[in-house]
């Protein structure tokens, strides 16, 4: 599978608002849909703008270091997510509270009470400190290494990009196409 | 014979004698047998003068149209900068620079931004956006465009619901753009705009806003700063130079009683400054309850 997995860090509060304000203005003249992130333990229990988990944990890298898990006071997300395509993982541009490019995902399970009217609702919150964004072709691959070009060149100074494909060093796009077609064989197979 | 030559002879001495003592003065101290006269009095002299029945009519109109007329034949042969000084003469007011103190500069005028983008060669512009965003964050005008940016991009200061920006609030821009490879970029004003005063046109009148924290104390709200005195100077230069009265004075404020202290000192200076009545400035104090707040004195010049 190929996916683009980034890391690094923002400023300044300040200018997490300049880039949220500035990718809305991107999002609209593109024509892509997008939604502003400010989530706290009392909005994402809620609901609102939940990450998905499915392309987080579980992936074929080994490099997962410093996922952990949340206290309720903890869970403080901040950023925009960037539909490039509804049928497509979308660009996720979120920070902590450290202004560290992070995703959090949360379970919650319910526990009956000693008299079963009781329902105990548990929450367990795991933080990624890195996105992972699932790329299934080479247009919608280069397209997104683009965003994160200018977030590294005016953001993200400290961006660092893991692409199975090598396209964020070489910028091949006939390499790209061929792995992800190898990538879609191996999926098929399984 | 010589009786008669005798009479004759002495007819002679006695002649002579009369002659040379009429050419010949008395000498000082002889004795003088004439005596000195001297005639007192007025000449009267009675002079009698008719008026000449002449009648002398003066028609002030008749001679001021004959002015006009010959003013006119003089510019019908005038040369064409000469005409055009007599086209030039302001019909109403204008918000060319002011006479009077040519000094003083207070007022900003549209374009409050102005740009000039230059892109780097090779890159074709697709979609761009240019935003003016206030203090809140909110979009105040949005300008949008397919295909390469214009030469110059330009902001008059006037919001999408078509009101001149806050006096004193700071204002931002950001250009973004999408290029035809997909490459996003943008630029983006760091430092705020903020505007203390501006004049502009509207409805063929001229509106003068002046930020109340540059015209007012910030503790004495109704004493005038030494800067906001320079600033009223500059705005007497409009009502000079119109000469329409009356004057039309807006004052905003978060109190209606502070509004009218301040209209109490704007009525005085106006009235001293200008050897106006009172009357001529019809003033107003309001309540400003917008967000961002925007305390100001409007006035507004026929």
């Amino acid at each position: 599978m190929i996916y683009l997995k980034y890391s690094g860090s923002i400023e300044s509060k300040k200018a997490t608002a300049q880039l949220i304000d500035e990718f809305v203005d991107i999002s609209r003249i593109s024509g892509w849909e997008y939604s502003i992130i400010s989530e706290n333990f009392q909005t994402m229990t809620a609901g609102s703008g939940l990450p998905d988990n499915d392309n987080l944990g579980n992936q074929d890298d080994n490099d997962d270091s410093g996922i952990q898990t949340l206290s309720s006071s903890e869970v403080y997300l901040e950023g925009i997510v960037i539909h490039i395509r509804r049928d497509a993982d979308p660009v996720r541009l979120t920070f902590d509270k450290n202004g560290r490019l992070a995703t959090i995902s949360f379970s919650s399970t319910d526990t009956p009470g000693f008299n079963k009217k009781l329902t105990v609702k548990k929450y367990e919150f795991i933080y990624y400190p890195f996105i992972k964004l699932l790329t299934r072709d080479a247009d919608y691959h280069a397209q997104a290494v683009k965003l994160l070009d200018y977030v590294k060149k005016k953001y993200i100074f400290d961006l660092e990009v893991m692409d199975p494909s090598y396209y964020w060093e070489t910028r091949d796009v006939e390499q790209l196409k061929v792995k992800l077609w190898k990538a879609s064989l191996k999926q098929s197979i399984i | 014979m010589k009786k008669n030559l005798f009479f004759a002879v002495l007819i002679l001495l006695a002649f002579g004698c009369f002659v040379f003592s009429d050419d010949q003065p008395p000498a000082q101290g002889q004795g003088d047998s004439s005596q000195e006269v001297v005639v007192k009095g007025q000449l009267k002299v009675k002079i009698d003068m008719e008026m000449p029945n002449i009648e002398i009519k003066t028609d002030t109109n008749q001679v001021a149209q004959s002015i006009v007329t010959t003013e006119e034949q003089f510019l019908s042969i005038a040369p064409e900068d000469v005409k055009d000084v007599k086209a030039s003469l302001p019909d109403a007011v204008n918000a060319d620079r002011a006479y009077y103190h040519p000094d003083l500069s207070f007022m900003e005028s549209a374009p409050i931004f102005k740009l000039q983008p230059k892109m780097p060669k090779g890159i074709d512009i697709d979609k761009w956006n240019f935003k003016v965003t206030d203090a809140t964050g909110s979009t105040v005008k949005l300008l949008k465009g397919d295909g390469s940016l214009p030469e110059e991009i330009t902001w008059d200061g006037i919001d999408r619901d078509g009101n001149i920006l806050k006096m004193g609030s700071p204002y931002w821009y950001v250009l973004t753009y999408m290029d035809k490879a997909g490459n996003p970029g943008s630029a983006r004003r760091e430092t705020p705009k903020e505007v203390t005063a501006i004049k502009y046109k509207r409805d063929n009148r001229l509106y003068i806003e002046v930020a109340s924290k540059v015209l007012f104390e910030d503790k004495r709200k109704e004493r005038l700063t030494d800067q906001g005195k320079q600033i009223l100077d500059e705005v007497q230069d409009y009502m000079k130079m119109s000469n329409n009265f009356p004057v039309y004075v807006k004052v905003y404020s978060d109190d209606k009683g502070i509004s009218a202290d301040q209209i109490a000192t704007l009525t005085k200076l106006f009235s001293d400054k200008l050897k106006c009545p009172k009357e001529f400035f019809k003033m107003e104090a309001l309540q400003d309850n917008s967000v961002p707040k925007n305390y100001r004195v409007v006035f507004i010049i026929s």
